[in-house]
């Protein structure tokens, strides 16, 4: 190892009681952020891949019940479970800062979506389409977060 | 002076340096994050009560002593 690869190890490593604190807290989040992407992008690959031969095959894919009543369960598993485990390792900042986005994202979704429906009630527009909706109200929440997080 | 911006001042940068403890030490301490501990000490955010009571237990200073709304004494808060 060089001298300035030792240097750097001595550096980051943690050296008081709080800093080895607030590495346990961050990597504990880290944990659960990888743990719930993994949550998500499995099943949502395997969803995607089941659509994606439906339509080779120039057909709609037919989920089973017990598969979308199990995709809704992990959802929602996901969704809360992952929620309180996170507001465990949020502290008061990341907290207000995430109320904010969810606001933005929340009042993206009241300016879109109602506009959308009226317009289409008039011939304007297609018909809303519902994964639009959640995509973007994912979209805003990601673009809020990362706004609030390095403005 | 009222700070118009809305933030107070406070004297985190200097208490932590005098204790030489880096951002991460003092937030692992108060059980906040690094960034937490950046933003109070910038002016970005102002911590709530129960946090500001935390610091002032952990400095072992008054929670005056370490924050400033440039308004005065309890008497001149109207």
């Amino acid at each position: 190892m060089t001298v300035s690869g030792a240097r750097a190890m001595r550096d980051s490593a943690p050296r008081g009681e709080g800093e080895r604190r607030d590495s346990a807290r961050r990597r504990t989040k880290w944990l659960i952020v990888a743990a719930l992407a993994v949550v998500g992008i499995v099943p949502g690959f395997y969803m995607g891949y089941q659509d994606g031969a439906a339509a080779a095959q120039s057909r709609a894919a037919i989920w089973s019940p017990t598969f979308a009543a199990a995709m809704a369960g992990i959802y929602l598993l996901a969704v809360i479970g992952g929620g309180l485990l996170l507001s465990r390792v949020t502290d008061e900042l990341e907290r207000l800062r995430s109320y904010k986005a969810v606001s933005f994202a929340g009042a993206a979704l009241m300016l879109v979506y109602p506009t959308w429906f009226l317009l289409w009630r008039g011939g304007f527009v297609p018909e809303p389409v519902h994964w639009m909706l959640f995509v973007l109200f994912w979209l805003s929440l990601a673009v809020a977060t990362l706004w609030y997080r390095f403005r | 002076m009222v700070d118009f911006e809305g933030f107070v001042k406070n004297r985190l940068k200097v208490l932590r340096a005098e204790r030489d403890w880096s951002q991460a030490e003092l937030g692992g301490r108060l059980g906040v994050s690094r960034q937490a501990v950046n933003a109070i000490e910038t002016g970005k955010y102002d911590p709530s009560l129960p946090l500001a009571f935390k610091l002032s237990r952990l400095f072992s200073v008054p929670i005056e002593e370490i924050f400033d709304d440039g308004v005065g004494g309890p008497g001149d808060a109207r």
